[in-house]
């Protein structure tokens, strides 16, 4: 009978031991919060940014794809550098952005730009235009598997309409950007694009990976939608919708593939081209590779890496037994810095390593370190680190205003590029400005180059630019390696995709 | 030849990482007889909570490695096995594997909340050194996984073989009672099992962590690859889930080196670990009946015809007037919440009627959107066949498993999920890798329905009529006969009743009414993609099911409207969005262990409101009094109504 109580008493303590012990581990976890900079300062270790907020690891499993936007052609890309959150300005540049007081108020980098202002007059409210103000909808991947993905394309157009606040207005209304979710699901584009139908005048600068869901509804209502990248086929093919950044997954540039045939040609003759299974990453990886072998590459290995593959090493142990020396991947930073320790432990060293614009990102270099080192990239967009250009600094700078320590990407560029335009468009159509005016205006733009940002893109015909640059990751820092400013050559057919 | 050992010596550090995650879920389930789906979620957190204390706080790394492994791994085990899942073993299938679901989704909202999204680093032990082996070149890291993989594997083998804990702990899954009278302490026994099994998803996650990245999925959900291992063991074999998990890594390394590129064998690699599993859970030998014990539970009250008809037409009305005037962004969402509530109804039938768990029951939906929008038939024949084939499909995923019951039928199930999502839904003739097929609206009787208003109407409709089917289904000889089976597969068995066949037809029948859902789904969206099936997303609609209650209409209409609400809550609060999946996650860890959930709590509110308010009523006005009084009544005659079935818990509980 008296053994009971001791034997509770005794457990008694061992919970209450066992709890104590929990509690004071987990206080200490979560006592502690220690800045990570303050942190790194005391353990010697320069750190550079504040963590920000935003963008955890690229891929996962069974959530299906990682927002993958893999365009083809030029300024080709493929997503995941979701972004926003880190401090600075890419690569090199630590020494503060540019001010935002240096905004011209007249010429071409003006928010109006120094084109054709027509006259206000016969103009009329309509669905998104009050008598103070245009509403512009913004439909962009910020929640979902992968949080804040795209976010620096909505941040691209709330920069440019801030811009335009400061200085301007269209027939005296002031521009508002609708901030929407499309959280990387076709059903939320498609009920975020019918709200916009209801509340806004027009869609700008919107980036999704699943752009398809929306696109009949744009369509259906007859919705201006000028994005930053197109990249589902139904997108590509809606009457009212275009990009800044135009996709054909069929249309592949050649002005990079003879650059590389010029400086690299006895690795150009054993390439390999790897590709993240998700997305739009293997149709326009196949077309790419198809492109390459109508120029003169050999492409001797194309292969599929799964979302959820950890262990590169099998694929890296098959480019070295072919021999292979010009190595191209599709997919997230995160899956490129993988696949380049891989490489770097199995001694693998190819002449080139190449990927698109998604590895211009700082996050890229700080976590690929000497990994990275003499990667390439092709684009089809200004370096962040030109201080030459005006349009350029001007990004810089609004963005920091708008969300101070967000990280500029190319997704973000071409959204400010595609705010520009609809505001030049918007000015020079003045009282006669609706929907379909707006569609006619924007259909009419053969090349637009958002003054200097990136190189010529053929907006109303749907096609991408012709022409190219290449950069190298060298010290740390991306430096262009192509001649001129931008390499250009032809669009080649590949018939994949299109 | 050196490249086939190159790729086999590569394979063997998957092989690792699985056998690490593997011997863990063998030891939780061999002592306990708890599967726990949330072991990689598990793991996952406490790899986050070592970045936390090493790179974070700064500790150095020998400490925050004793720190986790030693004390916070086991004591969350402890808490977890002392709080949550003590007593699941005995529990039906379907409450332990939704209490552990539940635990993965909770987990996976934890740690968004605790560690928002950004970029976090966990560098690789040793990350300079290697050593070469042959034609490849093994790093550090990589060694130290595998030699910390066969220690783990030996280790264990040893404590539950040749020790008296170990034995103790083996003992007290068999049999407690008898442990108890021989003087041993089996929830000792299981605290220590849950505090090394956590302790081991602990060392699983941070092994894999500076590998796979510290994602909040990709580290949870690798850890379903190891189920293939574990299964090989038939979960209680350490050594054969060893030899599982390397032969499934070796298996995946070599696919990489001699599979071809192109054509439908190509597309196997991502999918080998789930092909393992379904293989190895068709070939095991059938699982053994337990006997002498009624599983049943006390399920919510079924309605009579009359009230489920009059019940159904005052849904439709107040849908009509709360739709009228809406948006079109708005009707979208009804019209997905009405889609949710439909593939809930069948769950409803599967796991609330019959017992059985579906982790894929989404899957189903997205094969009746496919064969809908392929078929390019819409009208009501249309719907027909494309209930036919997502039928027919259930019953072909039914049919290998036959034998199956309860933890394996599920699996299986899942399997099944990955397979779809990750093969045949990318393939050509199916929706084309991340393609998307279109679907038109439906006509009826020649009418099409264009606008999405009417569509959504029509919708409801369906789920109206689908509700009453179920119900009717249940209120006769089927309905008895399935909730027979659920209760004692033995006694049915003894009383000659096939349930193998019975079983196909339950799954084919509420695969149908999923695929249904789906197909409405599809011509609701007008363009439809496998993305808007992803597997995952089975997880949530279990477990909202199962809060709102998987034993009736209204619970599953609840559901629905839930399941539809989450993610647009998610969005406009996004600081809020892991909070919300803690919350949905440990409710149903709370809410599981009764699957009636809250639908059946509100029906004991409206049956007490009715029982206080009516006598008032009728006192008050009673003139019309009569006419609220008979019809509405629930019906006397028991076939309708369910009567309370006593576990044999709750009559030795009466008893002592």
């Amino acid at each position: 009978m008296s053994i009971q109580p001791v034997r509770r008493a005794r457990r008694a303590r061992l919970g209450a031991v066992a709890v104590a012990a929990t509690l004071a581990v987990a206080l200490a976890a979560c006592g502690s919060q220690l800045d990570p900079e303050t942190v790194a300062r005391v353990n010697g270790t320069t750190s550079g940014d504040s963590d920000g907020s935003v963008d955890s690891a690229g891929d996962f499993d069974d959530t299906g794809s990682t927002g993958d936007t893999g365009d083809s052609a030029d300024g080709g890309d493929s997503a995941d550098t979701g972004d926003s959150g880190d401090t600075g300005t890419a690569a090199s540049d630590d020494s503060g952005a540019p001010s935002t007081s240096d905004s011209p108020e007249k010429g071409d980098n003006s928010s109006t730009g120094d084109g054709p202002v027509a006259s206000c007059g016969g103009f009329k409210n309509q669905t998104g235009i009050t008598d103070s103000t245009i509403t512009l909808a913004n439909v962009s991947d910020l929640g979902g598997p992968v949080p804040g993905i795209f976010e620096s394309a909505q941040l691209g157009t709330r920069a440019y309409v801030s811009y335009f606040n400061s200085q301007s207005a269209i027939c005296g209304r002031k521009l508002a950007v609708m901030t929407l979710d499309s959280r990387a699901d076709a059903g939320a584009d498609q009920k975020a694009y019918l709200e916009a139908c209801d509340k806004a005048f027009a869609a700008v600068g919107s980036m999704s990976a699943f752009d398809s869901g929306g696109a009949d509804a744009a369509q259906s209502c007859g919705l201006p939608d000028i994005r930053s990248t197109s990249v589902n086929p139904e997108r590509q093919n809606c009457s009212t919708c275009f990009a800044t950044q135009p996709v054909s997954t069929d249309k592949v540039t050649d002005s990079y593939p003879k650059w590389f045939l010029s400086k690299y040609k006895d690795a150009t003759q054993h390439a390999a081209v790897l590709y993240i299974n998700a997305g739009a990453a293997p149709v326009n990886a196949k077309s790419i590779a198809a492109a390459w072998k109508k120029v003169g590459f050999k492409v001797d290995y194309e292969k599929g890496i799964d979302v959820a593959e950890f262990n590169f090493a099998p694929y890296v142990q098959e480019m070295k037994s072919k021999g292979i020396k010009f190595v191209m991947y599709q997919g997230p930073y995160q899956n490129t810095v993988k696949l380049q320790q891989a490489m770097k432990q199995q001694q693998f060293e190819p002449d080139v390593y190449l990927q698109d614009a998604t590895i211009y990102d700082k996050r890229y270099v700080e976590q690929a370190g000497s990994d990275g080192e003499g990667s390439f990239v092709y684009m089809s967009n200004d370096l962040f680190e030109n201080r030459n250009n005006k349009e350029m600094q001007l990004y810089l700078s609004w963005l920091q205003q708008v969300k101070p320590g967000a990280t500029p990407n190319m997704y973000g560029l071409y959204a400010w590029s595609a705010t520009r335009l609809f505001v030049e468009k918007a000015l020079s159509l003045g009282g006669r400005l609706d929907r379909k005016s707006l569609i006619d205006a924007v259909r009419s733009v053969k090349d637009w180059t958002g003054n200097g940002l990136h190189a010529k893109q053929h907006i109303g015909p749907r096609l991408g630019a012709e022409c190219s640059k290449v950069i190298q990751l060298k010290g740390g820092s991306w430096r262009q390696v192509s001649g001129g400013g931008y390499l250009c050559g032809s669009m080649v057919s590949t018939g994949i995709g299109g | 030849m050196s490249g086939f050992i190159a790729f086999v010596v590569l394979g063997i550090f998957t092989g690792a990482a699985y056998a690490i995650a593997a011997s863990g879920l063998v030891l939780t389930y061999a002592t306990t007889r708890v599967f726990n789906i949330a072991h990689g979620a598990f793991g996952m957190v406490l790899a986050f909570t070592f970045w936390d204390f090493s790179v974070r706080q700064g500790l150095p790394t020998w400490l925050s490695l004793v720190l986790v492994l030693g004390v916070v791994a086991p004591a969350i085990g402890w808490f977890i096995q002392r709080f949550v899942t003590r007593g699941l073993g005995d529990a039906p299938v379907s409450v332990s594997l939704v209490v552990t679901v539940g635990l993965l989704v909770g987990l996976i909202g934890a740690a968004q909340y605790l560690w928002p999204p950004e970029s976090r680093l966990l560098m690789p032990f040793k990350p300079e050194s290697g050593y070469q082996v042959g034609a490849t070149y093994v790093t550090a890291h990589q060694l130290i996984t595998i030699v910390c993989s066969v220690l783990v594997a030996t280790l264990l083998y040893v404590l539950l073989n040749r020790t008296r804990v170990g034995t103790a702990m083996r003992a007290s899954v068999d049999n407690p009672e008898l442990l108890r009278l021989f003087g041993g302490r089996p929830d000792r026994a299981a605290q220590l099992a849950w505090a090394i099994g956590i302790s081991l998803a602990a060392l699983g996650g941070i092994l894999l962590a500076p590998v796979v990245g510290l994602d909040y999925y990709a580290l949870t959900l690798l850890v379903i690859n190891a189920y293939a291992a574990a299964m090989l063991g038939r979960l209680k074999s350490l050594p054969l889930t060893f030899a599982g998990a390397m032969a499934l890594g070796i298996l995946e390394s070599l696919a990489v080196g001699y599979l071809p590129t192109e054509g439908l064998i190509a597309g196997i690699r991502p999918v080998i670990p789930a092909l393992f599993l379904f293989l190895l859970l068709v070939l095991l030998p059938q699982a053994q009946l337990r006997v002498g014990q009624v599983k049943g539970i006390v399920s919510a009250p079924v309605p009579s015809l009359l009230r489920s008809l009059v019940s159904g037409v005052v849904l439709l009305v107040a849908v009509m007037v709360v739709t009228t005037g809406m948006s079109e962004a708005n009707l979208l969402l009804v019209g997905t919440a009405a889609t949710f509530a439909m593939v809930m109804l069948s769950l409803v039938l599967l796991t609330g009627y019959g017992g059985h768990v579906s982790l894929a029951q989404l899957t189903f939906a997205g094969v009746g959107a496919l064969a809908y929008a392929k078929l390019a038939e819409p009208n009501l024949y249309g719907l027909f066949l494309t209930t036919l084939i997502a039928a027919g499909v259930g019953a072909l995923v039914a049919l290998p498993v036959l034998r199956l019951t309860g933890l394996y039928l599920a699996l299986a199930t899942l399997a099944f999920g990955v397979l779809m999502d990750k093969m045949i839904f990318q393939e050509e003739w199916a929706f084309g890798f991340n393609g998307t097929l279109s679907a038109e609206r439906l006509s009826v009787l020649g009418v099409q329905i264009e606008s999405t208003s009417g569509y959504v109407l029509v919708m409801v409709v369906f789920l109206v009529l689908m509700s009453i089917a179920v119900l009717a289904l249940r209120r006769g000889v089927v309905g008895r006969l399935l909730v027979a089976m659920r209760d004692s597969p033995s006694a049915c068995g003894t009383l000659g009743l096939d349930q193998r066949w019975f079983r196909v037809g339950l799954f084919a029948l509420s695969a149908g009414l999923a695929g249904l859902a789906g197909a409405l789904f599809a011509g609701l969206r007008g363009t439809i993609g496998a993305a808007d099936f992803q597997f995952f997303n089975s997880l949530p609609l279990l477990l909202l099911a199962v809060v709102f209650g998987v034993t009736s209409v209204t619970g599953a209409c609840l559901g629905g409207i839930g399941l539809m609400l989450l993610p647009e809550l998610q969005a406009n609060n996004p600081e809020l969005a892991g909070l919300l999946f803690v919350v949905l996650g440990f409710g149903a860890v709370a809410l599981g262990r009764d699957p009636n959930g809250l639908a059946n709590h509100l029906f004991t509110l409206g049956r007490w409101l009715r029982a206080t308010g009516e006598p008032w009523v009728r006192s008050r006005i009673p003139v019309w009094a009569p006419a609220l009084g008979d019809p509405l009544r629930p019906s006397s005659d028991p076939s309708a109504g369910e009567g309370r079935i006593e576990t044999s818990e709750e009559s030795a509980h009466a008893a002592s």
